[in-house]
């Protein structure tokens, strides 16, 4: 019997697979990039600026603490009056500001507004799809 | 019809719907699967566009099979599977605790309630079980017969 079962599992995987690799093939030749926003950068673009930068984490601590980029400051809405100060701190007027959140950018975008609005930084971007983006590259 | 045969034929039409409905609702947006996928931490990113590829097609084909009563016993094996591995999966992303949505009936707004989660995919093992068990008592009482 589990010899049948495994003959008939991997007959049902290949009639899965047919399928699966057409449609894998098509979202391959459909899949175009997402256009940018204004004050939006890609993630693989950010990684490459010679310019030195400043990458902030706009998600929870939780998130933060657990994955994120290399030398990131956690700067998020509901700890902005607590974590501004060290943001501060490693931030100068010649370093670029990339804000990151996650996918759907929402906090990133928030934070970056923050930043240019109430700190009067200019030089802000938000990374393009969040982590989840970083992340995969 | 006696009641064995009509509860196995219960299990047999609910498992293959569940699986049917799980598969066809994460079809229409492969990319958020993939991210679900993704977020478990557990998979290399190139490993989890191939499962957000082929796993809903597989749940489907396992799904139809199962109801269809064709390639039975692989049908069964596939659902058991999925469900203890979807089980696992759950079980320890909530144990790391994880904010993410698992993406097994599509695309989610909210965290993934981790206890019905659980709860749902440990009764479809047990109903895959149950129905392994009733399918080869079946074939034994056949072969036996036919001796």
């Amino acid at each position: 019997m589990i010899a049948r079962a495994l003959r008939e599992s991997g007959l049902l995987l290949l009639m899965a697979a047919l399928p699966a690799t057409i449609m894998g093939v098509w979202q391959l030749k459909t899949n175009k990039e997402t256009a940018l926003e204004p004050g939006e950068v890609r993630a693989r673009e950010a990684k490459a600026w010679a310019t030195d930068k400043v990458w902030v984490d706009a998600r929870s601590r939780a998130k933060f603490e657990r994955k994120k980029v290399p030398g990131a400051i956690l700067l998020n809405d509901e700890e902005w009056d607590e974590l501004v100060p060290k943001f501060l701190d490693a931030w100068a007027p010649d370093k670029a500001v990339i804000v990151y959140g996650d996918r759907e950018g929402d906090a990133a975008a928030n934070i970056a507004h923050r930043l240019r609005e109430e700190l009067k930084i200019e030089n802000v971007w938000v990374m393009h799809g969040g982590y989840d983006e970083w992340s995969r590259r | 019809m006696s009641a064995r045969s009509l509860f196995e034929w219960i299990l047999r039409i609910g498992l293959g719907a569940v699986f049917i409905y799980a598969g066809g609702a994460k079809l229409p947006d492969i990319e958020a699967f993939f991210w679900d996928i993704h977020h478990f931490d557990l998979t290399h990113p190139d490993v989890s566009i191939i499962m957000a590829i082929l796993l809903p097609w597989l749940e489907i084909f396992a799904g139809l099979a199962l109801i269809a009563g064709r390639l039975y016993f692989g049908a069964i094996a596939i659902c058991g599977c999925l469900s203890a591995i979807f089980f696992g999966a759950i079980s320890t992303a909530w144990f790391r605790g994880l904010d993410i949505t698992c993406g097994c009936f599509g695309r989610e707004d909210n965290q993934t309630n981790f206890p019905k989660h659980i709860t749902i995919n440990v009764t479809m093992l047990i109903a895959s079980i149950a129905l392994w068990w009733l399918a080869s008592r079946r074939t034994r009482s056949t072969q036996l017969a036919s001796v």
